[in-house]
């Protein structure tokens, strides 16, 4: 059941009729109820693993609320940190494990080794995991107290808008809103939930599934019959599909969230308007992105013990970061060249002064250093969707032979023009406000048209074959 | 009432949205020959009716483009003249990209509950390897907006279409011409606007073609030929299934076979009359005007032989 498909938003609908006639608790139990059918609908089996990190997570915390023993609390945070990450770790990456096995195997001049049994990835795995995870360290760390109600709790981990794509949601911040009573649908709230939503839908629909078929097109392509605009530009339309696809998702998510009261976290902010990778990372998948700093990059340290060690620290969580998308190399070497990135800006800024970065450039400058950065971003995407490391150099050497205007870039770039061209114009006007939710404060009849284009585009120039969410692999 | 800010913002592009159903409706007739084709099918009985009035026979040939460059209408007026029959009125019920779901929900919504005499004399099936099995509908706006009649929307709703989505589509194409019709403009657009786009959709799509699956492989059902066939109130021997060429060599589904044998329908299997050249297929997909109408000769030649 997509966020792109008529079946979500008839679920939707008749999730919203029945739970805007419920009180609070009522509620709770039934998007506990409409969570679990969501899930179910793409596998009723992995329904018990939810239930089973559901159960064992309310055990662990529990048992570490009650305990006054140090000892004892450390002991619990670490059984909880060993089986969620050992569960994700199964399913996530054992086929990797085997893989990388056998081709030691294979060097060694061994028989592969087949497993008896191989393993499906539960959709959503690592955005449920990571959420449970920082609830029972937040517990741990006496950050947050423990959710009293199994059922909250459950609701927590299982919220269906954010279940298998995100955000991942802080105890502290959506807990709450779970074991309180929620805001009733207002007139703002509907507002800001329909302005996401059809963005969203927008970004989905129009940018990302149709950036798809431009970008699929050169990434399956053998790159020697590619010339390198033709590269180019397929690498542009990844980074847009990829944008689309997730920001979408995200923006669908809190906008369905809104209708019912909840208000999740901001998970995109305009990246491709960043003008260095620490912005990058600032406005890019704001919650995975700040979970790592949270949980990893600062209990590693952070930039607490020496130059040296911040280095380090930063481009170990980029590396997990990277991993934590798919088990495969190609996915490290993108974490990695983050970090690096990450690192390399980190030196620049202290050569040139810390406050270099907070000094208002001049437009020019920015200017500058947005393209720059969203060039860098868009080399590291190629390791990111490319099936190999081997096939990611290839497409990239691809790009310095040959730079003749083929009827595939003229036609692709048209139609990027054509999807993508408004798009930026819009996010251009909200970067220039610095306000994500510019629209909702301009007049309703300007509001009004750019619903209705929106609703044509969708209808009119939805791709002609809808692709699955790219996450949801995640 | 006074209506605070978002329900004028819904209001207006329901309002906005309304209007462009108006003008879609205004100008459907104009968006495609193929449109046209369809809208035009509801006359087919009232043609039948008068012709029969003047003496003449009819011939309706079910199928899609395949149908509309193979049999041709002229070669199977040259027939009934060549017995001495009087010129016969032919009609195509054969809009593009279609298959069996279309062509049955057609039938069934032209014919069924009508006079006897708006039945046509003889019918010919003009298919694929694949046109009649009972694969996932093609177009569910298609059929919903152009084909289908309310008689038949609960078999459709629950046996043709597969998911929840399809059947959305299919509802809400059978009220709205703009969802019927969504996705005409696009390829509009594109092709007359987009530089090099004609190519570029030929590779893309070259990228992702399927492979054809063997004869002999293919393990569909044909219920939805089957009721098409029982909805003909035309004698069998009236009725043929005209296997169009293809590039390709193939042979019908065994399915198709059983249930137009079990009819007692003939059919005309390509894989008898001869191999053809790659020449025949210029846009390599139709036979060309020529070998149109040597394969219309033939076909005819099976369905009214010399007596």
């Amino acid at each position: 059941m997509w966020f792109n498909s008529f079946s979500f938003w008839l679920f939707l609908a008749v999730v919203l009729l029945v739970y805007h006639r419920l009180g609070h608790r009522l509620q709770n139990r039934f998007l506990l109820l409409a969570s679990y059918f969501f899930y179910g609908c793409w596998d009723w089996r992995f329904l018990f693993l939810i239930l089973f990190t559901t159960a064992f997570e309310h055990l662990v915390t529990g048992r570490i609320a009650a305990s006054g023993d140090p000892r004892a609390r450390k002991r619990w945070v670490t059984a909880s940190l060993v089986v969620e990450l050992g569960i994700l770790g199964l399913f996530k990456y054992f086929g990797f494990f085997i893989e990388e096995f056998n081709r030691i195997l294979g060097v060694l001049g061994l028989e592969h080794w087949e497993p008896a049994f191989q393993l499906i990835l539960p959709a959503g795995i690592s955005f449920y995991t990571f959420q449970a995870l920082s609830y029972t360290i937040d517990v741990y760390r006496g950050r947050t107290t423990p959710c009293r109600h199994f059922l909250d709790f459950a609701l927590f981990i299982s919220f269906f808008p954010q279940l298998v794509a995100g955000p991942i949601e802080r105890s502290n911040h959506l807990l709450p809103q779970v074991e309180n009573p929620r805001p009733r649908l207002s007139e703002a709230r509907f507002s800001a939930g329909l302005y996401l939503v059809m963005t969203g839908l927008f970004l989905k629909v129009v940018i990302a599934d149709n950036m798809a078929w431009l970008a699929n097109f050169v990434f399956d392509a053998t790159p020697g019959e590619l010339n390198g605009a033709e590269v180019l530009l397929g690498i542009y339309a990844f980074a847009f599909q990829i944008y689309g696809d997730f920001a979408g998702y995200s923006a669908i998510a809190i906008g369905v969230s809104k209708w019912m009261g909840f208000d999740l976290m901001e998970n995109f902010r305009r990246p491709y308007f960043a003008s260095n990778p620490r912005e990058f990372w600032q406005r890019w998948h704001i919650s995975l992105s700040s979970w790592l700093r949270d949980y990893l990059y600062i209990p590693l340290g952070g930039n607490r013990e020496g130059e040296g060690k911040t280095r380090r620290n930063l481009i170990l969580t980029m590396v997990l970061g990277g991993l934590w998308h798919g088990a495969a190399w190609t996915f490290v070497v993108w974490g990695a060249i983050h970090g690096v990135w990450l690192v390399l800006h980190r030196i620049w800024a202290r050569r040139f002064g810390d406050a270099g970065e907070r000094r208002p450039k001049r437009r020019i400058q920015r200017v500058l250093a947005v393209m720059g950065t969203f060039q860098l971003v868009c080399l590291a995407w190629v390791f990111f969707r490319t099936p190999s490391i081997e096939q990611a150099f290839r497409l990239l050497a691809a790009l310095g032979t040959g730079w003749q205007l083929t009827d595939f870039v003229l036609a692709g770039a048209s139609l990027m023009a054509f999807f993508l061209g408004p798009w930026i114009v819009f996010e251009l006007w909200q970067e220039l406000r610095k306000d994500s939710q510019a629209l909702l404060k301009v007049p309703w009849p300007a509001r009004a048209a750019f619903y209705l284009y929106v609703i044509l585009m969708l209808l009119f120039f939805a791709a002609p074959e809808p692709v699955e969410f790219i996450y949801f692999q995640f | 009432m006074k209506l605070n800010n978002e329900a004028k913002v819904v209001l207006v592009v329901v309002l906005g949205v309304i209007f462009l159903e108006i003008v879609s409706r205004m100008f459907e007739p104009r968006l495609s020959a193929d449109v046209r084709q369809m809208l035009s099918q509801k006359e087919i009985p009232e043609r039948i009716g008068k012709a029969r009035s003047e003496g003449r026979e009819s011939v309706l040939v079910l199928g899609n483009s395949l149908a509309r460059a193979s049999l041709l209408e002229s070669g199977i007026r040259e027939r009934f003249v060549e017995l001495g029959r009087p010129d016969p009125e032919v009609l195509y019920l054969a809009p593009d990209g279609s298959d069996i779901s279309d062509w049955t929900a057609a039938y069934r919504h032209c014919f069924l509950g009508r006079s006897p005499s708006q039945a046509p004399d003889y019918i010919l099936i003009g298919t694929g390897q694949t046109h009649l099995e009972d694969n996932p509908v093609v177009s569910p706006e298609k059929l919903a907006a152009y084909h289908a009649g309310r008689e038949d929307y609960g078999i459709i709703l629950w046996s043709w279409l597969g998911t929840t989505g399809e059947r959305c589509r299919f509802l809400s194409a059978s009220v709205s011409r703009l969802m019927a019709n969504r996705e005409r403009l696009r390829p509009i657009l594109f092709y007359n606007f987009v530089p090099g786009f004609e190519e570029v959709a030929r590779r893309l799509n070259e990228a992702e073609k399927t492979e054809v699956v063997p004869p002999g492989e293919r393990n569909a059902s044909a219920g939805r030929f089957g009721l098409l066939l029982d909805s003909i109130p035309v004698p069998p021997e009236r009725v043929m299934v005209a296997a169009i060429p293809l590039p390709w060599s193939y042979r019908l589904n065994k399915a198709v076979l059983e249930t137009a044998e079990k009819r007692g329908v003939r059919v005309f299997a390509v894989e008898v009359l001869r191999e053809w050249p790659a020449e025949a297929f210029p846009d390599g997909y139709h036979l060309s005007a020529v070998d149109g109408a040597i394969y219309t000769k033939a076909v005819m030649a099976r369905l009214l032989p010399q007596r």
